[in-house]
């Protein structure tokens, strides 16, 4: 039926297109045929630019008066929702000033008294009014002792619930609408959850009449949705105006369906648009974003740009990369001006912190600005990331690995609590050595998803240790080396993507087989665990009861006679896997640039798009093409323009923070703030059971009786999210720079920076600018100097004001963020 | 960009009171709309780790035999019909000023996961780290002065499954914990208290000296939203170290002498002590915790040396707080890990005990000298009036001015009801 009503369009559209036929406005979908007793569909009204439609066209939905040649067969009402009363014909007329046009609708079946079906018609109301929402109907022990699936993907559940639970309490037969079941939502009776629906509404009458026949149950073999097609796809507006959405779903059978009243709609940036119950958005911001639509477990997306200006000034613009290729052309889509280059002093601090998790000294500060050549930021990278190829200049290396092991321990979850002290030590001499020596990063993670044998000796063994069983590892296995949490559908379809349990189970039967036992020697590393593969060994889908086979998400079946994660290791990370590649990507992006390409960084779905899915892509292809080489992934980042812009944004750009138009500030995490403040004031921190002078980012495990690191949140590892080690500053840490002993005792320390600058008797001037150097990494400002020697005036003793400044500097934001 | 999640709410709104959301009704528009109201009840919990006995305390079994009724003989108390064992005389004394559940239902016998469970009335979930009730407080009402809105004293949380934190909330919910006895001569509190050598003229110096520095980086008023977040922490930070009522909290040296002995002078009863000056000072929330009720071997002669402060203190703080006219406002609540076991050991200690324990509260409108629920003959099941460390939970959020449909998100997105229990109807 549609599929007649899109070819017909086509044939419009190509009418328009002719001088003769000088229309406005383009009238979507051009002809209607609604089949069924509550079928509808949304007009949208379209302005045409040059004859077509194009992203930038108005939409004329809600300017345009609509009128029904016969209110029996059809009605209309103000916003084009069209509606079936009657089997016939009729046109509907819509004008708009002196433009007007009429359509023909033809309805038929509404004579039909064929059953309300569950799956058709009730379940999609269901997820509509919110009622089988997780923290509804849907939670563990539902509401009210009234439980349904999560987003209805169990029908049993939810018709068991609706029809038969508790003596059948929630159904009246002989008079439905008296059925508690109606009277809730409604609100006739009292509703914890508020009202979710309205008499006499379609959803309303759709739920009477299924009751009325009887309340049937679900089919065995429901006609499925298998994709829905949302209208537009991408808008570019204005800020204060609308844009009518039309979906339109596809099943099984591929007959189509207008849904547009039926999904459920989410705007995922509220501070630029707004969407209404009906996919009514209205723009109240500048920017880019998308509204989520959702439809019977299908998910799409409507992207939104508003330009921030029309003609932003790119002038002073020039590629490093080609990561500022993609990133101008954003710019330029959304009108942004970038905010200019950092100076160097910013940069080597900058680069320092990111790539190495450590402050400069103030000797390789003035040792960078001082020097006299246009390549040096790119040499300062090579340097700090080992790639001059010179070992008098690679010395920075173990400083890396040290920085990207913390990293990465933090996200496989190395720590004593779930390892014990040898297994700990194995694994992180494992991670640390494959940084040292820059390994691939499709070989670190086919080591660790091969891995046998030993904890002790092995160190990747230990990952199955850490997670030790299969959905433990499905679920981090995912995470962590796909950015996808497929944990939604252990339980249910995942509420934004296509996962289902099929796919979540296919996944854990990879790891159905590996286990974990006891040794059986004895000695030094006897009676320690060791990694097995078993012979047998299967997942079950919980559903159907069926044994899995071991497929990857949305591709190929992969059985191995021997281990089944071979060719699981061998599809995860290589480009056959779509994510792998994106997945390291967005997450170093977000390690260097604040914020990664996708947010939160582990979560990437199409319905989360990138802020420039272009660049994304052209990222994941240079990392694929490159060996994986994960240092020359943070090389071309840290050399591109949009990594060296300053921080300080502008008025026109403080918004655009997403598309990197200025250097996002992050606070300096636990560890490397320890190290920086060791550094600033030239003292050291000892740390239980470690050699003198370890630094904090150099720390293998969770727990050290470290006030400082634990108030700072140093993560005890027990989650693969991101997220763990939270980005949120607390009062008790701001308690402890403020007022604490650990930088009081740093500061105060005879042989720390203030003590040797004191005992060399050197000026007030000399010490401030010293102090600045070792903190801030750049020397004071006129300025600054008045204002630090003014601090020093005003205490009583000139130690003790010198004191304060360096106080004041380590407590600044200058020097607890990267900037 | 704001991220929505499984059910379509954004993490920035992070949090919805479940009924309401319903009405459009957010928090910010919810507090708004509260903001004509009193100021919420406040909270004192008092947490005895490592599972306080039940039959050698509140709910003894003399009529059992020996192996389960154990060394002590029992006394009246001030219910009649109702007796304690003889460890707890002034708990006896003034049971007309508490009210004592024995229907509870720990459902769990272990530590750890006891302290994560009973102090948030949730069961551990790996994947969800459910807040205590103080971060939820300090989440959902804020500062109400300088004094931080939660506030831990003493370590005696046994916190390897997350037990006494802010978990899903994030770490700015945490409990602002200090670990300094109160009963000692040289009490300080860290960070609070400016480290040696520094003067609260100082202190003033180096604000100023901040200030000045700060405000010649903001070139324009344009800064980033993280610089702004840090700005906020640095003002209350030292607004709690400059404000007198912080000074004033801490300086129990300058309740009078004779108080200070009738809380007890151990650590305990000056925690008590101390907790009822952090709540006259704004604190909203207070978990006193107490160690070493893990009584395995030697049960009885261990609580004989740990009763005696319990005893003492906690009437002493319920009988305070009411003269002091901050009963009405302040509920006290005394939980421990679970019950022990009915059966004796041959170690003469009691093991952990999964199915009873007890409970107490006062203050806040629960009904005084009142005993709710029971257990069989040998302490071993709940008889009466089964309640579960949720329907505590339910209670405390009820009496804090907290819904009990509470919906917050976890860092993945998702939306997590708080709690599924139901206020306990006999104390509301």
């Amino acid at each position: 039926m549609m599929m007649r009503i899109q070819k017909t369009f086509s044939l419009l559209l190509i009418l328009i297109a002719l001088p003769v036929v000088a229309a406005e406005y383009a009238v979507h979908p051009p002809a209607v045929q609604l089949n069924g007793k509550y079928a509808q569909t949304q007009l949208v009204l379209t302005q045409l630019i040059d004859g077509k439609v194009d992203p930038t066209s108005e939409d004329a939905t809600q300017k345009a008066a609509y009128t029904s040649s016969n209110e029996e067969v059809v009605t209309v009402d103000a916003t084009g929702l069209v509606q079936a009363r009657a089997d016939g014909t009729a046109d509907i007329q819509i004008s708009l000033g002196p433009w007007q046009t009429s359509i023909t609708v033809t309805v038929a079946g509404v004579a039909d008294t064929t059953k309300v079906d569950f799956d058709y018609s009730v379940r999609p109301i269901l997820s509509k009014a919110g009622c089988n929402m997780g923290a509804c109907h849907a939670s563990q022990h539902g509401k009210g002792g009234f439980i349904l699936s999560v987003f209805g993907f169990d029908p049993r559940i939810d018709y068991k619930g609706i029809v038969k639970d508790e003596l059948e309490r929630r159904i009246d037969f002989i008079e439905p609408t008296n059925s508690l079941f109606l009277l809730k939502p409604t609100m006739k009776t009292p509703h914890g959850g508020g009202r979710r629906l309205t008499e006499g509404s379609v959803m309303y009458d759709t739920l009477v009449d299924w009751l009325k026949g009887g309340a049937p149950a679900p089919v065995s073999e429901p006609n499925e949705v298998v994709s829905i097609e949302v209208f537009p796809k991408r808008r570019v507006a204005t800020v204060g105006v609308t844009q009518q959405l039309r979906v339109v779903a596809k099943y099984a059978d591929d007959t189509l369906r207008d849904v547009t009243q039926l999904c459920r709609y989410d705007a995922l940036d509220e501070g630029m648009l707004s969407v209404s119950e009906s996919g009514l958005i209205e723009t109240n911001g500048l920017g880019q974003a998308g509204v989520m639509v959702r439809f019977e477990g299908k998910a799409e997306i409507c992207m939104v740009t508003t330009p921030y200006s029309e003609q932003p000034d790119l002038q002073e613009w020039k590629n490093n990369n080609f990561i500022d290729e993609f990133a101008i052309s954003k710019f330029q889509e959304l009108g942004i001006a970038p905010s200019p280059i950092c100076d160097d002093a910013t940069f080597v601090r900058r680069a320092y912190l990111d790539a190495i998790g450590s402050l400069p000294t103030p000797e390789e500060v003035e040792a960078f600005v001082s020097r006299e050549d246009p390549a040096k930021r790119e040499k300062l990278i090579d340097q700090l990331l080992g790639l001059t190829g010179d070992p008098a200049l690679d010395i920075y290396n173990d400083r890396y690995a040290a920085y990207w092991t913390l990293k990465w321990s933090d996200l496989i979850r190395n720590s004593t609590d779930n390892l014990g002290e040898q297994g700990m030590w194995a694994l992180h001499n494992w991670i640390r050595e494959s940084f040292r020596v820059n390994k691939g990063i499709d070989k670190f993670v086919k080591e660790i998803i091969t891995a046998k044998g030993s904890l002790y000796m092995n160190g990747p063994a230990n990952y199955y240790q850490i997670n030790s069983n299969p959905t433990a590892l499905t679920e981090s296995t995912s995470q962590l080396f796909m950015g996808i949490r497929l944990e939604c559908a252990k339980c249910h379809h995942h509420p934004f993507e296509s996962y289902s349990q099929a796919d979540y189970y296919g996944m854990a039967a990879f790891f159905s087989r590996v286990g974990t036992k006891n040794s059986e020697e004895f000695g030094l590393f006897g009676r320690e665990r060791v990694v097995v593969v078993q012979p047998s060994g299967e997942s079950k889908h919980p559903r159907t009861g069926k044994n899995m086979v071991p497929t990857v998400l949305h591709g190929e079946e992969m059985e191995h006679p021997l281990d089944r994660r071979i060719p699981l290791a061998n599809w995860l990370a290589s480009e056959e896997n779509p994510w792998f590649a994106k997945s390291i990507v967005n997450r170093y992006m977000s390690y260097l640039l604040g914020r990664g390409l996708v947010e939160p960084v582990d979560d990437l779905r199409s319905t989360n798009p990138a802020t420039n899915e272009e660049m994304f892509a052209a990222l994941a292809d240079y990392l694929e093409s490159n060996e994986y080489n994960v240092k020359q992934l943070v090389k071309v980042i840290m050399n591109s323009r949009v990594y060296q812009l300053s921080s300080q944004p502008t008025e026109l750009n403080k918004s655009a923070g997403k598309f990197y138009a200025f250097y996002k500030v992050k606070r300096i995490a636990a560890e490397p703030l320890l190290d920086a403040i060791n550094t600033a004031t030239d003292t050291t921190t000892k740390f239980q059971n470690l050699p003198a002078g370890t630094r904090a980012i150099e720390l293998p495990d969770t727990n050290y009786p470290n006030y400082f690191l634990k108030t700072f949140g140093k993560p005890r590892r027990t989650s693969v999210c991101e997220c763990e080690r939270a980005p949120d500053e607390n009062l008790a840490q701001a308690l402890h720079t403020l007022n604490g002993d650990t930088i009081n005792a740093k500061i105060d320390d005879q042989n720390g920076r203030l003590g040797k600058l004191l005992a060399a008797e050197k000026s007030d001037d000399e010490i401030i600018n010293a102090l600045f150097v070792a903190t801030w990494s750049r020397s004071p400002t006129e300025e600054e100097l008045v204002v630090c020697k003014g601090i020093v005036g005003e205490a009583a003793e000139r130690k003790e004001g010198l004191g304060d400044v360096l106080w004041a500097l380590i407590n600044a934001k200058e020097f607890i963020y990267v900037r | 960009m704001s991220h929505n999640y499984c059910d379509g709410v954004s993490r920035r709104n992070f949090l919805e009171i479940g009924a309401l959301s319903g009405l459009g009704l957010t928090l910010p528009k919810f507090l708004q709309a509260n903001a004509n109201q009193k100021t919420p009840n406040n909270c004192i919990l008092i947490w005895t780790r490592g599972g306080t006995s039940h039959h050698d305390t509140l709910d003894p079994k003399p009529d059992a035999p020996t192996s389960v009724r154990g060394e002590f003989s029992v006394i009246d108390t001030a219910i009649p019909g109702v007796k304690f064992t003889e460890v707890c005389p002034n708990l006896a004394k003034h049971a007309d000023k508490f009210a004592v559940l024995r229907g509870w239902n720990p459902k769990n016998g272990s530590h750890g996961h006891a302290d994560q469970y009973v102090m948030s009335g949730r069961k551990f979930n790996q994947a969800i780290a459910y807040p205590t009730y103080g971060s939820v407080v300090s989440y959902f009402h804020g500062f109400q002065t300088a004094m931080p809105p939660f506030i831990q004293l003493g370590e005696q949380i046994d916190r390897r499954f997350g037990g006494g934190t802010s978990g899903i909330l994030g770490l700015e919910y945490n409990p602002f914990e200090i670990s300094a006895d109160p009963s000692a001569d040289s009490f300080v509190v860290r960070d609070i208290t400016p480290p040696q050598g520094v003067t609260f003229e100082r202190i003033d110096r180096r604000k100023n000296a901040l200030a000045k520095l700060d405000a010649l980086q903001r070139k324009s008023d344009l800064q980033q939203e993280a610089f702004a977040a840090l700005d906020e922490h640095y003002e209350a930070a030292l607004n709690m170290i400059t404000a007198p009522e912080t000074k004033k909290a801490f300086a129990i040296e300058s309740e009078e002498e004779k108080l200070r002995e009738s809380y007890g002078k151990n650590r305990l009863g000056q925690s008590c002590l101390m907790a009822r000056r952090l709540i006259e000072s704004g604190v909203r929330f207070v978990t006193v915790t107490d160690g070493g009720w893990d009584t395995h071997q030697n049960n009885f002669s261990g609580l004989k040396s740990r009763m005696p402060p319990v005893d003492q203190a906690i009437p002493q703080l319920i009988m305070d707080l009411e003269e002091r006219g901050l009963l009405d406002t302040t509920l006290v609540c005394w939980l421990t890990d679970f019950g022990r076991t009915p059966k004796i050991n041959s170690a003469s200690g009691r093991d952990h005990w999964a199915s009873t324990g007890f409970a107490l509260m006062a203050g806040a409108g629960v009904p005084a000298g009142t005993i709710l629920g029971a257990t069989d003959a040998e302490g071993g099941y709940v008889s009466k009036d089964e309640y579960t460390s949720e329907d505590i939970a339910a209670t405390v959020y009820s009496k804090l001015g907290m819904p009990i449909d509470m919906i917050a998100h976890a860092p993945d997105g998702r939306p997590i009801r708080l709690l599924e229990g139901r206020p306990i109807r006999e104390w509301m």
